[in-house]
């Protein structure tokens, strides 16, 4: 099972995808320092990119990228209290502090020695679990699919927390969208209006571009950042194998929230924000001393910083073995997957074992040049990044994102597409509406549309042949538990407080 | 108070340009005209941020991978 995973090693030594990851790590780094641009947004505009380069070198700049970023946000949350990604908003609450108190410096070291322990944690998490649920889920079935579909929906509308009902009504519109084209069965079209452009369908990069990356662009545009600079003097900057020791007693630190880093990115939907949030809350919880949190305490840092880059492969693990992104970023890449042909899933395994575990490969280097890469170049050089032309960025940016869309059929239609998806998605952020489920929706209806038929067809049209065996069962029992769990707990928790105020 | 306005819409201005004069004449003035709107005022910066990234996109997807770019419909009659 595992030997396939040595086996792709030597390939990612080769000079290109080598080279692919140290690229991508350093213009993550960049990407994440510049507040507004984020790691989605990266990579939707590396797309067009990636169509003439060999599937394992676009792969690694993404691995990169993602990583990179998710410590690249660190370094103006630290220095000027501006998160550069939204992960990185926890990391403000003590990196700032510090950076007052004249530790800046460490601070930072703090930042990128967690970020890289998250990041190779979430590395091993991803090698250790892909492959044997790989030949789990090459047993499923139809039937056994189609459930799997379905529990990724329920999941992501009443886990996410929210209003469930406009989870539901999100993930509908996704389903919905999954719909248009040509029937995999019969034939006939649905929904196209005649357009022949939409007879394959819609590609889930299109409504990606729409919904995630185009929108943060215009407010990039739009929003001035005034930053004084940041004078050297404060940073307190010293040599990184004096600063290792200090970091010594942070281990547990680590480990807890590399586990709950790994857990939300195997959660779909849920990003590198919440995990963040989430490990810095539990160890303030836990901590001896909660009265130093929040004025610079570098365990907030460290915890929040290796919690969101923990969740970076992990978010891959549903999305190779199943096709259920675990995050927005992951739902990015699962895109660039399907542009070089490699259809996600436990074929994929079997079928191209070497992009595979060379990607997972890709996610471990990409994570240890973190710390080589981000400990040498960050602090002050990387400060003066943030005085960098906003308007002019955003408006480069606008252009390659339209070329993205543009390059992926070679037409405007899918242009206008997107812009209509930017469109829908403007007000349905506006009125609460959550996005997630769209893009679920739309990768998980096709998915459960074709193996309901399936199933139904081997069935002979008999519905119980979707309860019929263990597997199918279970799933259905997993589904039940997601969508009833939260609201059962509501129940318990209303006539605690009940009990409480009596 | 005012209506506040859906961000898409002044990307599709740039959308229809590139469909009706082309690629590279839309991209030409869009780049320096939305910096300049936003804020960005050095001339020698709009310049060349315009004629790099053109030039750039040129080399890679026009000379380089043979991708062909709207010319514009206007222009096809």
């Amino acid at each position: 099972m595992y030997s396939d995973l040595l086996g792709a090693l030597p390939e990612v030594f080769g000079l290109a995808n080598f080279a692919a990851i140290v690229i991508g790590v350093i213009a993550g780094i960049v990407v994440g320092a510049m507040p507004g641009l984020s790691a989605a947004m990266a990579i939707s505009v590396l797309v067009p990119f990636t169509f003439g380069l060999e599937p394992l070198v676009a792969l690694g700049l993404m691995a990169g990228i993602y990583n990179g970023a998710m410590y690249g946000g660190a370094i103006p949350a630290v220095l000027l209290r501006i998160p550069g990604t939204p992960a990185a908003v926890a990391t403000t609450f003590d990196g700032y502090p510090m950076a007052q108190k004249g530790e800046g410096g460490f601070a930072l070291q703090v930042a990128v020695v967690s970020s890289s322990i998250g990041g190779i944690a979430s590395a091993f998490a991803l090698m250790l679990l892909a492959p044997p649920l790989s030949k789990v889920t090459l047993l499923f079935g139809p039937s056994e699919v189609f459930w799997v579909a379905v529990f990724g929906l329920a999941s992501i509308i009443f886990l996410l927390g929210g209003n469930p009902i406009k989870g539901l009504i999100s993930a509908c519109f996704g389903v919905f969208v999954s719909v248009v084209g040509s029937d995999p069965i019969y034939g006939n079209d649905r929904y196209t209006f005649g357009q022949p452009e939409l007879l394959d369908g819609i590609n889930i990069v299109i409504l990606l571009v729409g919904l995630y990356a185009l929108p943060p662009v215009i407010d990039l545009l739009e929003t001035p950042v005034k930053t004084d600079g940041v004078n050297s003097s404060k940073l307190g900057t010293e040599p990184i194998w004096r600063a290792l020791p200090r970091m010594s007693h942070f281990w547990k630190t680590w480990i807890r929230s590399s586990i709950i880093g790994i857990w939300i990115g195997i959660l779909p939907g849920a990003g590198g924000s919440m995990a963040a949030f989430m490990s810095y809350y539990e160890a303030r919880r836990s901590s001896k001393t909660p009265d130093t949190w929040g004025n610079g305490e570098p365990e907030g840092v460290a915890e929040a910083e290796t919690a969101n880059n923990a969740d970076t492969a992990s978010a891959l693990i549903p999305a190779l073995t199943l096709g259920i992104p675990g995050t927005a970023v992951a739902a990015f890449m699962l895109g660039g997957l399907l542009v070089h042909g490699l259809q996600p899933g436990p074929m994929l395994f079997q079928d191209n074992p070497d992009v595979v575990f060379g990607f997972m490969w890709q996610f471990l280097f990409g994570a240890i040049l973190l710390v080589l890469l981000g400990g040498a170049l960050a602090t002050n050089s990387f400060a003066r990044l943030l005085n960098l032309p906003r308007p002019l960025l955003g408006s480069v940016i606008i252009v390659l994102m339209l070329i993205g869309v543009y390059s992926i059929n070679g037409r405007m239609f899918d242009v206008y597409l997107m812009l209509g998806f930017g469109e829908i998605g403007w007000v349905m952020d506006k009125l609460r509406f959550p996005l997630p489920p769209v893009v679920l929706g739309l990768i998980l209806g096709g998915f459960a549309e074709e193996n309901l038929r399936l199933a139904l067809r081997i069935g002979r049209g008999d519905w119980m042949i979707l309860f019929a065996n263990t597997t199918s069962l279970v799933l259905v029992a997993l589904t039940v538990a997601v969508v009833l769990g939260p609201m059962i707990n509501r129940r318990i928790q209303a006539s605690r407080s009940e009990d409480a105020t009596s | 108070m005012h209506e506040q306005e859906n961000p898409c819409d002044r990307t599709l201005g740039y959308a229809l340009a590139t469909d009706m004069i082309g690629f590279y004449p839309s991209t030409a003035v869009t780049i320096p005209l939305a910096a300049w709107l936003f804020g960005y005022r050095s001339p020698l910066g709009l310049v060349a941020a315009t004629v790099i990234v053109i030039g750039v996109i040129w080399l890679i997807f026009d000379y380089g991978m043979s991708q062909d770019f709207p010319a514009g419909r206007l222009w096809q009659e």
